[in-house]
């Protein structure tokens, strides 16, 4: 249920040491001096209400903020806390960098609202953002501009697949802000928009607040995400075994909810992909999310919620699955973990599923209790032909689980026990398409447990692998990535993972729509094989050979290096995919080049997972 | 002193053509990785991998018919090509990465400092656009500084300031 974002507004506490703050009026704007080093923090204070802001900067303010530049330099339409943070001058040198944005959605490429809008749709002599910049920087002798071109912060537009700059209002809620750094001295002036007439600010202009801060202070990078309408930002997180990785690379992303390595400095994609397809690679997957499901009715809440019969399981044992929507859509993938009999673990890939498990545990007044783990369990993913030769060793298993040795740990088998004396769960799992263990473990012990592997690693021409390496693996091995095979109007039977979905148990969520839908799934996952040797992207087409018309479209692709082939993941109508088809994939315009492809199995690599399983 | 050249090939086959003239161990170079990797007539050349399907060739001069001549064929059919560009220049200095990295300034999130042998990184000395590529030439650690032909002088100039031996 979607609840209502009104609330009494509280200005949130300062992030440091204040050098100045500004308050903005609605339909005003100020303009400001920020030395280099120095933070400014624009925060809308009551939500729904757009700022824009002009950055000057040299002795004559002869250098402006330039947004063609900073989307060029980029590659982004906005800039974003990390890598890609930078706003350029028309001189393509940095003016200051974006460090927060707990907001997630500005403009960059329309003006600040100009006297000629408002004009233009009968408001003559209404008050603008363009005009009230040139009243303010007059002192400064910058010349009047009909209209500014900005960094609209809060502004909602977006870039329609037509081309329409479409937009609505402000995504922004009371409190939201960005925080930027300031690269060299600055002028700079900040609007709290005009715009009464339309959605932009919700019809309702209100105020802007604007901090600077010291530049001794340090904030970190962040992107703040909420994981439902009602809860608190939470800014990007940094794992165990971060301040380890960062000594390694500095090539690192956000991926839900935590900076991540794309791939490490001195090695790279193929290194990576090669040790972990011959030897050996260590992975921080501490992204995934981990909730404890407790209590009487646990097992009869995962029965119903996840696609798997968790009847079957024993202690020691885990499963892949889905939790399901009552249409049969994928909620998320995820792996249950059989602690005890009353004690599971769900590790899935979202916050927002312990929400669901309760919600449903509620409406069914199960005896349950769902508890977010996540904070105390990071995990690393030792994957390769070599893991179990390098963590037998250091491994000693608690006796509970009955196995004698690491190599009794079966397939989608987990025990507690010991790496180097370090506490983990040691489990046979992951996401590569190669024998490996995932070992969670307490972050306090996160950075010891990371050193030890990588010690032991050398022995075995270890390599940490990053994101960019494992999303090539795990395509080869036909592994899914949600937000391209699935989301939640994708049913298993689609995203080729039907084989997780126990129709014989009596109820589940989700288990007359998936009856039906199992007799002929909309579409249909298959591994595509293409000639030559261009890489196909998400969403291109497939047609039949010689036809306009679609039959499917690529949800994942690249160049499978094992394999020396281009391959994809495609999700293709039932009549178009059996093994052997050949298909074309529309490349540049969809017509003006086809690439012929073979439907085959899932997965290119092992198809018959026998390197898991060995 | 022998005379070093450069050539790039690039295109949609720039890889299985570059698997051609090489070998299929150019396929494990990552972007901004080099190998020394003989042409199949045996001559000796260093490539370093650029993107996916981008790859430059460091040669004595001498050889360049000889890649010419063996790229002709391993091009057939293929969409690639291969050039040396007048406008790109190259110095090689003494191995010393660390020193250089005092000067120069990488593209995040490429690094100079630590940067290991037959590993790449683009950067900046004075504003001025280089790659900083080390590599083992015959054997003999050594750091080649790719730059715009235009940009040669500036920074043989202040590379002689600091005292780099070129």
């Amino acid at each position: 249920m979607l609840t209502s974002l009104d609330r009494p507004v509280a200005l949130p506490a300062p992030l440091g040491a204040l050098v100045a703050e500004y308050r903005i009026e609605p339909a005003t704007a100020i303009a400001y001096r920020v030395q280099a080093g120095q933070y400014i923090q624009i925060i809308d204070i009551e939500g729904r209400q757009c700022s824009d802001l002009l950055v000057f900067a040299g002795a004559a303010f002869e250098e402006e903020l330039d947004a063609t530049v900073t989307r060029t330099l980029n590659g982004l339409a906005v800039p974003q806390a990390g890598l890609h943070g930078k706003y350029f001058s028309q001189m393509m040198q940095p003016l200051f960098e974006v460090i927060q944005d707990t907001c997630g959605r500005h403009d960059q490429f329309l003006l600040a609202c100009t006297a000629r809008y408002y004009e233009d749709l009968g408001y003559p002599g209404h008050p603008s953002c363009s005009d009230n910049f040139n009243r303010v920087l007059h002192p400064y002798g910058i010349l009047p501009r009909p209209g500014w071109s900005a960094v609209n912060f809060f502004y909602n537009t977006a870039i329609a697949s037509d081309g329409t700059i479409v937009g609505g209002e402000s995504w922004s809620r009371p409190g939201d802000y960005v925080l930027l750094r300031a690269n060299r001295d600055l002028l700079c002036a900040s609007s709290a928009c005009a715009d009464d007439i339309d959605a932009v600010n919700a019809w309702q202009p209100t105020p802007i607040q604007i901090r600077i801060y010291d530049a001794s202070e340090s904030f970190p990078r962040a992107i703040g995400r909420r994981v439902s309408p009602e809860a608190p930002v939470r800014l990007t997180r940094l794992s165990a075994f971060t301040p380890c990785i960062q000594t390694l690379t500095n090539h690192l992303v956000e991926y839900n909810g935590f900076w991540v390595p794309n791939s490490f400095a001195n090695h790279g994609i193929h290194d990576e992909y090669w040790a972990l397809r011959e030897r050996v690679v260590l992975m921080d997957l501490s992204a995934l999310r981990k909730f404890e499901v407790s209590g009487r009715d646990a097992g009869a809440l995962l029965q119903l919620s996840f696609s798997r019969d968790i009847g079957k399981l024993t202690i020691g044992q885990s499963a892949y699955g889905c939790l399901l929507n009552p249409h049969g859509g994928i909620i998320d993938d995820g792996i249950v973990f059989c602690l005890g009999e009353t004690t599971y673990r769900y590790v899935g890939n979202c916050d927002s599923d312990g929400d669901w498990l309760r919600r449903v545990a509620h409406q069914r007044g199960y005896e349950v209790t769902i508890t977010p783990s996540s904070d105390w369990l990071h995990n690393l993913a030792l994957q390769g032909p070599c893991s179990r030769d390098l963590l037998r060793p250091l491994v000693a298993l608690d006796s509970e689980f009955g196995l004698g040795n690491l190599d009794e740990l079966g397939y989608f088998r987990f025990a507690t026990g010991q790496v180097a004396g370090i506490p983990v769960l040691i489990s046979r799992t992951g996401y590569t398409g190669e024998l490996g263990y995932e070992l969670f473990v307490h972050p306090d012990q996160g950075a010891a447990l990371w050193e030890v592997l990588m010690q032991a690693g050398r022995a075995y021409d270890l390599r940490p692998m990053g994101m960019l390496a494992l999303d090539r693996a795990r395509i080869e091995a036909g592994l899914l990535a949600a937000g391209r095979e699935f989301d939640d109007l994708t049913s298993p039977y689609q995203a080729g993972i039907g084989w997780a979905v126990a129709l014989k148990k009596p109820d589940f969520i989700g288990k007359a729509a998936l009856e039906q839908i199992k007799a002929r799934p909309p579409y249909v996952a298959v591994g595509l094989v293409l000639e030559g040797n261009e890489i196909a992207s998400f969403g291109q087409c497939v047609h039949p050979i010689g036809e306009r018309w679609r039959v499917g479209r690529i949800t994942s692709a690249t160049f499978s290096p094992i394999l020396n082939r281009s391959i994809a993941l495609a999700q293709i109508v039932p009549e178009y995919a059996t093994i052997g088809t050949e298909l074309e994939v529309g490349f540049v315009d969809g017509m003006q080049r086809r690439i012929r492809a073979v439907v085959g199995p899932l997965a290119a690599y092992d198809p018959t997972k026998s390197r898991v399983k060995a | 002193m022998t005379s070093i050249c450069l050539y790039d090939l690039a295109g949609f086959d720039g890889l299985p053509v570059a698997q051609r003239l090489f070998g299929d161990g150019i396929q494990r170079l990552a972007p901004f990785q080099s190998a020394e990797l003989p042409l199949s007539s045996g001559i000796p050349c260093t490539v370093l991998r650029l993107c996916e399907n981008n790859f430059r060739v460091r040669l004595q001069e001498a050889d360049g018919t000889a890649l010419q001549q063996a790229f002709t064929q391993a091009q057939i059919g293929q969409r690639v090509w291969l050039q040396s560009f007048a406008w790109l220049s190259r110095l090689t200095l003494p191995d010393g990465i660390e020193r250089l990295a005092e000067i120069a300034v990488p593209k995040s999130p490429h690094r100079i400092a630590g940067l290991q042998m037959n590993c790449a990184a683009p950067g900046r000395i004075d504003g001025v656009a280089v790659l900083v590529w080390r590599h083992s030439a015959q054997g003999q650690p050594a750091v080649d500084l790719h730059l715009a032909a235009s940009d040669r002088k500036i920074i043989q100039t202040k590379l002689l300031a600091l005292e780099f031996p070129l």
